[in-house]
């Protein structure tokens, strides 16, 4: 039974990277973790988001070749050689 | 983050920077360089530029490292200096590059097929109609292995431009949200309006693919 004040669930899991932010306002904050804690479905999807996020902080960023940099720091020897 | 201080470590850093230590500055730049050139190459025409803006940046930073007083994270600043040169470059170029390019149009889509929820005219209409799968059940070294990590980088390389760097930034690099919206000059709304859409596309694609072991 869905009253005006209450959250549904399409609401909750849109609201769900703001909630990992901490990012809503109290009184909906409490709302939400209400709802999380009665709702399977939710509290389901919050998982999921918090476990792609930890999956893809598995990631690595490609690096960029050793050679591409000499030109920064060819920059960076001109600037110390002004500079000191 | 520690306390009072939170950019404490930048400022460190800094000094060494400003005493010229090279190994140091180029550690800096090894770390920064991937993600700067992807920033830059958003506002410039071709690689070349972008290659030339991220060098130019770095000039800026070290002469003006003395102007930096530890009030943003010292990679913030720096992207920031960043976003300027390769904006005003891509304004030059006569290139104009309309945010929601950038952004992805697809900004209001909503995170779980709709017809994942009751629809309305039905009791508890917005509610669950078919609960989502539960990933608890999956094994540690099935989500974490190499097989679902490339799921992941497959939806990375296919997002609009700002939402994969938001993506990368918050959840591969670690930035907090006000270092990422600092970095790319976005509103707070917007930073996490694009990593919301961001997460959601990696959601959906590793739901699909881990559905078999749910």
């Amino acid at each position: 039974m869905t009253t005006e004040a209450e959250l549904t669930c399409r609401e909750v899991v849109e609201l769900l990277t703001d909630y990992l932010d901490d990012a809503i306002p109290t009184p909906e904050r409490a709302r939400l973790d209400a709802h999380l804690t009665a709702c399977d479905g939710c509290s389901a999807a919050l998982d999921q988001l918090r476990e792609t996020i930890r999956v893809t902080g598995t990631l690595t960023e490609a690096q960029v070749a050793g050679e591409r940099l000499e030109p920064i720091r060819s920059v960076f020897r001109a600037w110390r050689s002004e500079t000191t | 983050m520690d306390g009072d201080t939170p950019y404490a470590t930048d400022l460190a850093l800094v000094e060494r920077l400003r005493a010229g230590d090279e190994d140091a500055f180029m550690a800096l730049v090894e770390r920064l360089q991937p993600s700067m050139l992807r920033v830059a190459r958003m506002f410039v025409s071709t690689q070349a530029v972008a290659e030339e803006c991220v060098q130019e940046c770095w000039l800026g930073v070290l002469t003006g490292l003395g102007k930096f007083e530890g009030r943003s994270s010292l990679r913030t600043w720096i992207f920031r200096i960043l976003t300027n040169i390769a904006k005003t470059r891509g304004q030059r170029e006569g290139r104009s590059v309309p945010f929601a390019s950038l952004a992805g149009d697809d900004l209001d889509a909503p995170s779980y097929d709709p017809t994942t929820f009751l629809g309305e005219g039905e009791a508890a209409a917005g509610h669950w109609s078919s609960l989502p799968n539960d990933w608890r059940s999956i094994p540690e070294e099935r989500l974490l292995s190499s097989e679902t990590r490339a799921v992941v980088a497959g939806v990375l390389a296919s997002l609009p431009p700002m939402q994969a760097e938001v993506l990368r930034l918050r959840d591969v690099a670690g930035w907090t949200s006000d270092e990422v919206r600092n970095a790319l000059d976005l509103t707070e709304t917007n930073q996490r309006v694009l990593l919301h859409r961001a997460r959601a596309k990696v959601r959906r694609a590793l739901d699909g693919y881990l559905r078999d072991e749910a």
